[in-house]
């Protein structure tokens, strides 16, 4: 229940309110009905047991001998289909209704209800002068008018039901089309139009309060992203221009003639230094690229399978003798991408995929076409990564808990790997790990 | 060749205008880019070092400025911007070529000797001839005598490298930049394995390389066309 929509909730419990509600009702009256109706009974009974009487004391313009047994036609038609008994004064038993088949419905004074011959029924007896009067009618018609009742209550209830059900959710749905309408324009904005706001509702209601909040929420998320981008892509051109003089004055230095070759390979040492804080700084422009979708894509198209090869050739010079490549690529699986990034990307799998098989492990690169998506997997044998470094291993400077401490690499590589297979609508996941294959898989949509 | 740097940097510009004199130019350095665009017109430099951002005028400016008064000396952008658009903007802007910072000042240096043809030509067109050897770039096929030869993909982009310049002798990490983009853990040695798979597949009949080592220097093609 708790998932349902909110229009299918507001039915439902509308629903289940009102036949709570007319059931509650429903008992209610019936009871008061059915006691009402009793009642009536009762005073039928008393006024029938009434007349018998009035017409004995005065029959045929003579009162009848109290003492004596009467026949059937001392009783008045309309009683006839009563039960009846009469007594004397001192109890003898005056008359007995043929209904009754010897049975008795004698009592003391007042109404109940009996059972005569299996039927409920509802007796009174009452003290009149010298007679006692025992009269006793059937309560079927009575019981059958309520079993009516029930029954057209119990066919109706689901009826009720459905339709309280069926108006709660168009109620609902009214209630919540603004929701969903803003729900919907609210989802369509991302990183990428970020500038864009809700439309709002030209009433004063919930909807629009909620619609003015979320649009304030959304101008200072842009206002945090858009200075957060600017400010790395900021920082990596800041960091440019003293990393370029470092490198012109390292390689001038190594160029002149008064250097020794101790102090020229040392002058090499700094300057690898200097070329991978230049690899950084890149990567992290590249990042802050991706991050604010400002990423300029020279796309064009181009086989994937070829720069599959390429990095088939890269890793035959990284896997020396150490390990074994195998490859299965799938000829002109055209991509529309920026082939740079692709290689990035590509390039990045095959280094890791290098860096982290063990001697004599095996590395199988695949390309493959499913449906409109091409395939490149790079996958290496060795341990299965741990669990919980699985979606890590995405993360930015973040590398997984075996690696050890003389690895390379600045923990940025599948992090933007990742965001620029995502930049050109496709993907880069962790396929499998199983402790025998650790694959990668790069997505693209297929290109024309 | 009177080679203006316009660079607000005084210690990088003080570093080209180094290595492009060790290389037998003369400079002079300009530190402003208004200031820059006076002594251009002034003296009517053959090659300007052009750097995008200067007080005063940026370099796009100047450069705009300069084309409009038919200034005919060649320009090479620097920029710290690396993205298409800025490498655009120059280009479409009249500069002859352009290079993003942090750059190698044997990249520079290279790039200004073919912008001033001396010693230094870029082999144009799709087909580059090295001896007998004849690469048709477009099909990406390498023959000698009218043989194929079979390159890998690396193999092929190194022999490319080489024989588009072939005056030019490239260092491990020329040709390492030139090929992977970026600094990564291919290190050097990667590309001599590949000048060495290179060097097998190209022996001429004599036993002679197709391609120098340079001592303490790099690689170059030992016949040019």
């Amino acid at each position: 229940m708790r998932r349902w929509p909110l229009k299918i909730k507001t039915g439902a419990y509308a629903a289940l309110l009102t036949m709570l509600t007319l059931m509650v009702t429903a008992v209610f009256f019936f009871t008061i009905l059915y006691h009402r109706q009793r009642k009536e009974v009762d005073d039928e009974l008393l006024d029938n047991a009434d007349e018998l009487v009035r017409d004995l004391r005065n029959f045929r313009g003579a009162p009848v001998n109290p003492r004596h047994p009467l026949s059937a036609k001392f009783v008045p038609l309309d009683l006839r289909e009563h039960h009846l008994m009469l007594m004397g004064p001192e109890g003898q038993l005056l008359y007995h209704s043929p209904n009754l088949q010897g049975a008795s419905i004698e009592g003391p004074p007042g109404f109940r209800t009996v059972t005569v011959a299996g039927q409920a029924c509802r007796a009174g007896s009452f003290k009149m002068g010298d007679f006692t009067v025992h009269v006793a009618m059937s309560l079927a018609p009575l019981e059958a008018f309520h079993a009516d009742l029930r029954f057209g209550l119990l066919m109706t209830l689901p009826l009720i039901g459905v339709m309280v059900f069926a108006g709660g959710l168009w109620l609902g749905n009214r209630a919540v089309a603004p929701l969903a309408a803003l729900s919907s324009a609210a989802e369509a904005i991302s990183v990428e139009n970020l500038s864009e706001r809700l439309p709002t509702p030209p009433a004063d209601d919930e909807i629009a309060r909620l619609t003015v909040v979320l649009n304030s929420a959304f101008d200072r998320m842009r206002a945090a992203y858009t200075s957060a981008a600017r400010f790395s892509a900021d920082a990596s051109h800041q960091l440019k221009t003293p990393v370029a003089v470092m490198r012109a004055g390292l390689e001038s230095l190594r160029d002149s003639p008064e250097i020794g070759s101790a102090a020229r390979e040392e002058l090499d040492g700094l300057l690898r230094q200097v070329r991978r804080l230049t690899g950084l700084i890149q990567d992290l422009l590249l990042l802050a690229g991706t991050d604010a979708r400002r990423l300029r894509l020279e796309s064009q198209p181009f086989d994937l399978s070829d720069l599959a090869a390429e990095a088939l050739d890269d890793l035959s010079v990284l896997a020396h003798d150490r390990l074994e490549v195998e490859s299965a690529l799938t000829p002109g699986l055209t991509v529309c991408a920026d082939r740079r990034h692709v290689a990035m990307v590509s390039q990045n799998l095959v280094e890791n995929a290098a860096k982290y098989t063990p001697e004599g492990g095996r590395v199988r690169i695949t390309t493959k076409r499913e449906g409109n998506v091409a395939h490149l997997s790079v996958a290496n044998t060795g341990p299965a990564l741990p669990e919980a470094d699985r979606e890590g291993i995405f993360e930015r400077f973040r590398r997984g808990s075996q690696v050890g401490e003389g690895q390379t690499g600045h923990g940025l590589g599948l992090n933007i790997a990742r965001e620029l297979a995502r930049a050109h609508g496709g993907d880069l996941e962790l396929v499998r790990s199983d402790g025998e294959w650790t694959e990668f898989a790069l997505t693209l949509p297929v290109g024309v | 060749m009177n080679i203006l740097v316009v660079e607000d940097e005084p210690d990088l510009a003080r570093h080209i205008a180094g290595a492009l004199t060790r290389s037998g130019h003369s400079t002079e350095v300009r530190h402003d880019g208004q200031e820059a665009l006076e002594t251009a017109l002034n003296r009517r430099p053959d090659l300007i070092v052009l750097d995008v951002n200067l007080p005063t005028m940026d370099g796009f400016t100047v450069l705009s400025r300069l084309r409009q008064s038919q200034s005919s000396s060649r320009v090479i952008m620097l920029t710290s911007h690396g993205d298409v658009e800025s490498r655009l903007r120059g280009l479409n802007g009249g500069a002859d070529d352009y290079l993003a910072k942090p750059f190698s000042m044997d990249e520079l240096v290279a790039r200004v000797n073919v912008l001033g043809r001396r010693g230094g030509t870029i082999a144009e067109g799709d087909v580059i001839k090295a001896g007998d050897v004849v690469m048709d770039v477009p099909k990406r096929k390498v023959t000698r005598k009218g043989e194929k030869i079979e390159l890998s993909p690396r193999e092929f982009e190194v022999l490319q490298i080489l024989m588009k310049e072939p005056a030019r002798v490239f260092s491990r990490n020329d040709i390492c930049e030139r090929i992977w983009q970026r600094e990564h853990q291919y290190d050097t040695r990667t590309v001599e394995i590949f000048i060495m798979r290179l060097r097998k597949k190209l022996e001429l009949d004599d036993g002679a390389n197709l391609i120098r080592t340079v001592r303490g220097a790099g690689y170059q093609m030992a016949v040019t066309e």
